[in-house]
């Protein structure tokens, strides 16, 4: 075959035409690729963080503060960060306590972490504490409960995240009596655990309070996220009255921290808001009608429609309990009532007697029989510290939102950024997170934004808050921190 | 005629089979032209002087003196590779592609039908890809796709007549199978031992029916004196695929657990997804310098902004999923040079730059891709009615830091392809 092109001749002319196109391919071609990411982290950030909070600082997981689950906290994940591209020698120092945990629900018992022992149907129990006594340098306080704090750290942890405390406490408080809440028989072990108190009698330093212990280290960067504990200890027993102080007062201890923290040091503070209660599963796993261990509906025995839980703060009389008050569907049942509801509490009797008939196969009248040992607490109603009706609910929303205007306010009066967390867990309630194609939201047991006591984020979860602290110290600093690794804190 | 149908049906099935490049083109587009037009680097438009002119230009065929048949397959060789950053996978994590040889095959076939109509027919695979990774099992990004394959083989009969001299115009009608393939693991959520875990639920494959769509191309070529201008135009394709969804139960081999997540394993299904194949314009001029001295230069407009978002559906919906894509319009450019070495071998020589649709957001397992530079050399020989090229390409990467992938995917892509082919033309 001769093609066309053969019998043609040049035409000199036209050079300037293909110049132009070479000319063009060559500058396309040349076109240098995509920079590669530049990062840069102050070394100060890796050595001179110091993180501090209540429990959602701490790391606490699934109802407890243990060493697995510190090391997914936030304060962690984002000296992880920092040291990526910095100095991976600098790793946070915290307050590690052997596993199975401490129980940050119960301020003296030893139990440990919650655990899933089956999906179907769900069952969560409480990891026990088989060897108290630990091989590891052991830190004795005087209840005799052992941690895993090694000798060479004698000085403050840096993470200062310190369960159920309050801004109050940050700022006053020295050891497990003088917290807020703390009183004689029931002290606040945290604190000693977290301000290394308590070995063999002595203390770090003499009453050296969170803040004071953080100012002795010279921090170059200070995350500070409190106040949702004092709501939380009302939120989880049913009590907005149980607030310990109000907005107005909250204000001035954090003015006061914030104040002692950028007149004695040279740190960037950097500051967070509340999340709402209503994107936490303790709040929203119960739904408001009786439910089978599956979680599925039960239906009621004459109209086929829902029962209603049995509660104390309801007002109807039940068609179903003689001389007990059923909750409106409002009625907000908390995570916590779960334990009643393996007892009996909340469910009437004729629930509880269909139950043991198909699980056990007996007539009505043998399962009749067997209800009060089935169930002992059968036919009470659920406490009035189990439930959240739509009035107590609103009052500690507001409560969340005072804080948030006051955490807004006096930060902004410092200049002090304040990191976004409400968004974060309002984002985990709305469609939730992806990460490499797997989808996180805040669904119980399955969702994966939040560990087991639906209160605290899991891991993942922490790991989206990190982020959002990071955003903040970027902007604010130009540092550039990547954002932390999140594959590090699943499970493979 | 029907001897040569046979070898095209044979092709067809063969091409379905095998065709896996994604090196030729931006995205998912090849250069599904004869090795003599991809050793000029594919800048063909304004030379079409093959029987691969049905590709790259219809109208050249006018210009085509006897009956042609021209077959052959180019193959490439690519590695990928791909190094993690937070938030996921996170530093440390190394993905590489499988080294495999994949081969796209093509035929095309042309007969006067008058002193100024010519007739012909090709078959070739202007768009395919397929993604695959080492370890898939284990590959980090196997919960937004662990393998994804796809093939569009196109059977083009084409007519063209010499409208003037020196005006050329041609119009084929495309006939298009398109065969697919996905496999992705469906991970679940789970607390163990206190900490989040992600296990995989089931390993989930999705065989697409073999669909069938229509469509066109056309061309315009003009010469004038010693340089010609060919323009060459192939209309996008709507394209449903409808296929069947199976689930292989994995599970984190905790019986307990297993027991509650086996309630979870989706029932075998029906899932669609919707793949449209872009327009492509392309402009190309050819000059002949002298005696022999050809060169040549594509200026190529695709229309990938029609791969907005891609809709992968369940009868499930809970598996359905969205990936979001945002291509854009990009323009590529191509160019070459073949020089007379002796009275029947010719030398060629060419490159290609071709920008990538892609933003950032949507370059993930799926689908990688990147800005593209390539250089090719190829040489043809002529002996008698029989005509034989060979062309091979090297294809340059640009690295691509991805940080904001929609499936929160990211980290670096670095790749680079060796293509390499072979057409044996016959007059009669």
């Amino acid at each position: 075959m001769v093609g066309w092109h053969q019998k043609a001749r040049g035409r000199w002319s036209g050079v300037a035409l293909f110049g132009v196109l070479v000319v063009a391919l060559g500058i396309a071609g040349c076109e240098p690729g995509l920079a590669p990411i530049e990062r840069s982290v102050p070394k100060s950030f890796v050595k001179d963080y110091i993180a501090l909070g209540d429990g959602f600082t701490a790391g606490v997981q699934s109802g407890a503060l243990s060493k697995r689950l510190q090391l997914d906290s936030y304060p962690a994940q984002l000296s992880s960060a920092f040291q990526m591209l910095s100095d991976p020698s600098g790793a946070m120092v915290q307050p590690l306590v052997a596993n199975p945990g401490f129980n940050s629900g119960d301020r003296v018992t030893a139990a440990g972490y919650l655990a899933l022992v089956s999906l179907s149907p769900p069952e969560i129990v409480r990891a026990e504490w088989e060897n108290p006594l630990l091989a590891t340098p052991a830190f004795r306080d005087s209840m005799h409960h052992s941690f895993e704090i090694k000798r060479e750290h004698f000085v403050p942890f840096r993470n200062l995240g310190i369960p159920r405390a309050y801004a109050y406490d940050l700022a006053v408080a020295i050891d497990s009596t003088t917290c807020w809440a703390c009183d004689n028989g029931r002290p606040n072990l945290f604190f000693n655990t977290v301000l290394r108190l308590g070995l063999d009698g002595t203390q770090f330093a003499d009453s050296l309070t969170a803040v004071g212990q953080a100012i002795t280290l010279g921090p170059k960067l200070v995350t500070l996220w409190v106040g949702l504990a004092e709501i939380m200890d009302a939120a989880i027993v049913g009590d907005p009255n149980a607030l310990p102080y109000d907005a107005t007062v909250f204000g001035g201890w954090l003015s006061q921290i914030l104040d002692t923290l950028l007149d004695e040091t040279e740190a960037v503070v950097i500051a967070a808001n509340l999340p709402s209660l209503a994107t936490m599963p303790f709040f929203t796993a119960l739904p408001g009608y009786v439910i089978d261990p599956y979680f599925e509906p039960v239906a009621h025995p004459v109209s086929g429609g829902r029962i209603a839980w049995l509660g104390e703060e309801g007002t109807a009389e039940s068609d179903l309990q003689a001389g007990a008050t059923e909750l409106d569907d409002e009625t907000i049942v908390l995570l916590s009532a779960l334990e009643l509801m393996q007892e009996g509490v909340g469910l009437p009797d004729v629930v509880l007697i269909r139950r043991i008939m198909d699980e056990q196969g007996l007539s009505e009248e043998e399962a009749t029989a067997a209800l009060p040992i089935e169930y002992p607490r059968h036919g009470e109603m659920l406490p009035a510290s189990a439930t959240l009706t739509t009035a107590e609910f609103l009052l500690l929303e507001g409560a969340v939102d005072a804080f948030n205007a006051t955490i807004g306010d006096t930060c902004t009066a410092r200049d002090v950024p304040v990191v976004d967390v409400r968004a974060v867990f309002e984002s985990f309630a709305a469609g939730g997170l992806v990460f490499g194609g797997v989808g996180f939201e805040n669904g119980h047991l399955t969702g994966g934004l939040f560990s087991l006591d639906g209160i605290h984020p899991s891991g993942v979860g922490y790991a989206a808050i990190a982020n959002a602290w990071i955003d903040v110290i970027n902007a604010e600093t130009g540092a550039g921190v990547p954002p932390v690794d999140a594959r590090a804190v699943m499970v493979p | 005629m029907r001897r040569l149908l046979g070898v095209l049906a044979a092709l067809a099935a063969l091409g379905i089979i095998t065709s896996q490049a994604d090196a030729q083109s931006a995205a998912f587009g090849q250069r599904a032209a004869g090795s003599g037009a991809l050793g000029m680097g594919g800048a063909f438009a304004a030379v079409a002087d093959d029987a691969s002119a049905i590709f790259a230009n219809p109208a050249g065929i006018a210009r085509l003196q006897g009956n042609h048949v021209l077959i052959g397959a180019a193959g490439h060789v690519q590695r990928l590779e791909f190094t993690g950053a937070p938030p996921y996978p996170g530093y440390g994590i190394k993905e590489k592609s499988p080294n495999d040889i994949h081969f796209d095959p093509h035929a095309f076939a042309t007969f006067h039908l008058s002193d100024y109509v010519v007739g012909g027919i090709g078959m070739y695979v202007p768009f395919s890809w397929r993604t695959d990774w080492q370890r898939r099992e284990a590959f980090t990004g196997r919960y937004v796709m662990a393998t994804a394959e796809m093939s569009g083989l196109y059977l083009n009969p084409t007519v063209a007549m010499e409208v003037t001299p020196g005006l050329s115009a041609g119009i084929g009608l495309d006939v298009v199978f398109t065969d697919a393939r996905f496999v992705r693991y469906e991970p679940t959520t789970i607390q163990i031992d206190a900490r989040t875990a992600v296990a995989d639920l089931a390993k989930m494959t999705v065989v697409m029916d073999p669909s069938l769509g229509v469509t066109f191309n056309a061309g315009l070529l003009i010469d004038w004196s010693a340089f010609h201008i060919g323009l060459s135009y192939r209309h996008g394709l709507d394209n449903s695929l409808e296929g069947d969804a199976e689930f292989d139960f994995i599970g984190t081999g905790s019986g307990d657990l297993d027991d509650g997540l086996r309630d979870r394993l989706p029932d075998a299904q029906r899932a669609s997804l919707n793949l449209p194949f872009p327009a492509v314009a392309t402009l190309g001029v050819a000059w002949n310098i002298a005696d022999g001295w050809l060169a040549a230069a594509d200026v190529e407009l695709t229309r990938w902004s029609v791969f907005d978002v891609l809709d992968f559906e369940f009868e499930d919906t809970a598996l359905s999923r969205v990936y979001e894509r945002r291509y854009e319009d990009v323009v590529s450019f191509r160019g070459g040079l073949s020089v007379p070495a002796g009275e029947r071998l010719a030398v060629r020589l060419g490159g290609l730059y071709e920008p990538t649709p892609a933003p950032t957001l949507a370059i993930g397992p799926f689908l990688p891709d990147a800005d593209r530079f390539g250089i090719t050399a190829g040489i043809g020989y002529a002996y008698e009615r029989w005509r034989l090229d060979i062309h091979e390409q090297l294809v340059f990467f640009s690295e691509t830091d991805v940080s904001d992938n929609v499936e929160n995917f990211n980290g670096r892509y670095d790749a680079m392809a060796w293509l390499f082919g072979v057409s044996v033309g016959h007059d009669f």
